[in-house]
């Protein structure tokens, strides 16, 4: 009888410990402009004459894979909703390994996309879903820059669609030396300068011009 | 110490068995696929048919509620004895009369649709209720707003908890529950069904018999049986209306080929389901038997094959129009348990 109580007690401690375990590596997403991380709302300038501001900056990432010299170690497949306007949104969690690689995708995979009607973080009510032309939105930038002769431009990017030929899903690779407490920099201005702002400011649909912009954005992630 | 850990295991085992026979399921109810017909489309794994969802998926079908100022409900774009349609309306009207820009198309055996909307451009049934929730034409409303209002409803939590297991009404659950009911919707008992089934005494006249011969010749290409659509998308060659400038699938897919290709819809109950086409230019079967006689010009660019102007005589027109006629399905079209709930 000792010994059974013993066992249960034992039991317990090992699904307590094994609990603690799961949630030991820590992701952080890091929205940039230049050195600072992202206050939304707030007035950077990218170069002498163009300041910049973003109102929104939402977007997906899912499938994490970990490796370990190249060998695949863990693979999970959920999607999880980054929102700079809910900054704890920007902490991932995940169980602790011993890796050196993490992939991921920018975006929703296409079978989540005709899966029907979700929960959580891929509830429609989100706002990163479109009705009329049923998909995810997988990245969404609002804001607007002013250049100098004081001229305001607001920008729309709204990118998304998951049908040939138009998919936007990236996939992106990171590597790192260590394999706790990851931090994943988003470059924004990268990206914003990158685009003609002033003959491109809107993005609202899949396509060719959804596509281009979500590759440019997969190379505006770094460790 | 050993007797009271046995003891306290013991306890939540007792309540867990307490709490399991307390929590009543919801009755699960077949979905019934007519002999012969394919494989369903919808697969119920994540959404069981039940009964408890599908008459709560029903008073919310009715329910205008799920509008911005309560006036309008997904009945008033597809009633029932229309076979789900609109009816006199070429474009469906919504809050304050306001005008959308397509007739409302029946919602008969969408079990076996892979894609819903005249452009295709919705890719599953769950996730089509949140249109007509959010369409400032239709309904108005915002999908967030309509969950605070059930949710606060002094009848709705009790019935998802019933449905779903939870009281808390989510933007899942309201759609699960609305595709229980849509999805239910399904005609397979006209004159044609019957005669198919080779059931007793009941034979096509010697008129209705030409009328399938003509049909089967020249439109079950696209309106193929037994659901009267290949549920793909195809141009019967109408031209573009010059104030609703709708092109189709181009809309959705951006293919220069898919440029005014409309989903084809079934005929089933077409006797009822008037105005037709997407934009409902035909008030009349009749009209519609003229244009694939003579009103096709050969020359669009994107009208599909097979099809030209067929060039019917007075009796062939006659013998396809009282086919047409054998796909209504009275059955259906007063089932009591597709009505408006008393
Ligand atoms: C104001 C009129 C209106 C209301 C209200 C309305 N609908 Fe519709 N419905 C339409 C129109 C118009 C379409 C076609 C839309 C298109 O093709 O762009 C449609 C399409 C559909 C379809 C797709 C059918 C197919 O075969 O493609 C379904 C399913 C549907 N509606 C269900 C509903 C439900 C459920 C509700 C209530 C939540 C509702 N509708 C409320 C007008 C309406
Ligand atoms: C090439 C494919 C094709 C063929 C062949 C074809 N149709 Fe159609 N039919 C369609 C399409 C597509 C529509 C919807 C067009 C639109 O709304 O723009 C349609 C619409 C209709 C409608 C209106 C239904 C509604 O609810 O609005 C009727 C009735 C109809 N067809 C009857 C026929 C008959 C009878 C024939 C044979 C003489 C025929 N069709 C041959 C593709 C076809």
């Amino acid at each position: 009888m000792i010994r059974k109580s013993s066992l249960i007690v034992s039991f317990l401690m090992v699904l307590f410990l094994g609990f603690g375990q799961t949630t030991s590596l820590k992701i952080t997403f890091q929205p940039r402009i230049s050195n600072e991380t992202i206050e939304l709302n707030k007035v950077y300038a990218l170069n002498d004459s163009v300041q910049l501001e973003i109102t929104t900056c939402r977007f997906y990432v899912s499938n994490f894979s970990f490796f370990s010299k190249g060998k695949l170690l863990s693979q999970q497949k959920s999607a999880f909703l980054l929102d700079l306007e809910h900054p704890t949104s920007l902490d991932l969690s995940f169980p602790s390994m011993d890796f050196d690689g993490i992939q991921f995708n920018l975006g929703v995979d296409s079978s989540t996309n005709v899966a029907g009607i979700l929960d959580g973080d891929l509830d429609p009510i989100k706002g990163m879903y479109w009705t009329w032309n049923s998909g995810y939105i997988n990245f969404k930038l609002e804001g607007s820059i002013t250049n100098n002769t004081g001229k305001k431009i607001p920008f729309e990017y709204h990118l998304g669609g998951y049908l040939s030929p138009y998919p936007t899903i990236q996939t992106i690779s990171v590597e790192t030396e260590q394999a706790e407490n990851i931090v994943i920099q988003l470059d924004l201005q990268h990206f914003i300068s990158a685009i003609d702002v002033n003959s491109c400011s809107n993005v609202m649909i899949p396509g060719a011009k959804a596509v281009e912009l979500s590759k440019l954005l997969s190379n505006c992630f770094k460790i | 110490m050993k007797y009271r850990i046995l003891f306290f295991t013991f306890c939540i085992c007792a309540l867990g068995l307490i709490s399991f026979q307390f929590k009543s399921e919801p009755t699960i109810i077949e979905f019934n696929v007519p002999k012969k017909w394919p494989k369903p489309i919808y697969s119920f794994q994540n959404n069981p048919l039940t009964e408890e969802g599908f008459q709560l998926g029903r008073k919310l079908f009715y329910d205008p509620i799920l509008s911005r100022d309560s006036t309008i409900s997904c009945a008033s774009c597809h009633l029932q004895y229309t076979g789900f349609t609109h009816v006199d309306h070429n474009v469906s009207h919504g809050i304050e009369g306001r005008k959308g820009t397509r007739n409302s198309p029946v919602l008969i055996n969408l079990a076996w649709n892979s894609t819903f909307h005249w452009d295709g451009g919705v890719n599953h049934l769950e996730v089509q209720g949140i249109n007509p929730i959010q369409h400032p034409a239709e309904m108005d409303d915002k999908l967030e707003n309509v969950l605070k209002k059930l949710n606060a409803s002094s009848v709705y939590p009790d019935l998802f908890k019933k449905a779903f297991g939870s009281d808390k009404i989510t933007s899942s659950t309201l759609m699960k529950a609305l595709t229980l009911f849509t999805v239910s919707l399904v005609s397979s008992d006209s004159k044609y069904d019957k005669v198919m089934r080779k059931e007793k005494g009941v034979q096509f006249s010697e008129q209705e018999k030409n009328g399938l011969k003509i049909f089967r010749n020249n439109c079950a290409v696209c309106h193929k049986e037994p659901l009267f659509t290949s549920t793909t998308f195809a141009s019967n060659g109408l031209k573009m209306d010059s104030l609703l400038k709708d092109v189709g699938r181009y809309a959705i897919t951006h293919n220069p080929t898919d440029s005014m290709l409309f989903k084809i819809p079934t005929l089933r109950n077409v006797e009822f389901t008037f105005p037709y086409m997407h934009d409902g230019r035909y008030k009349k079967l009749k009209d519609v038997i003229n244009y694939y006689s003579d009103g096709i010009d050969p020359s669009v660019s994107y009208l599909s094959k097979p099809l030209k102007p067929f060039h019917f005589n007075d009796t062939e027109k006659k013998d396809l129009l009282s086919f047409l006629l054998t796909l209504t399905d009275k059955a259906f079209l007063y089932n009591p348990r597709y009505s408006f709930p008393k």
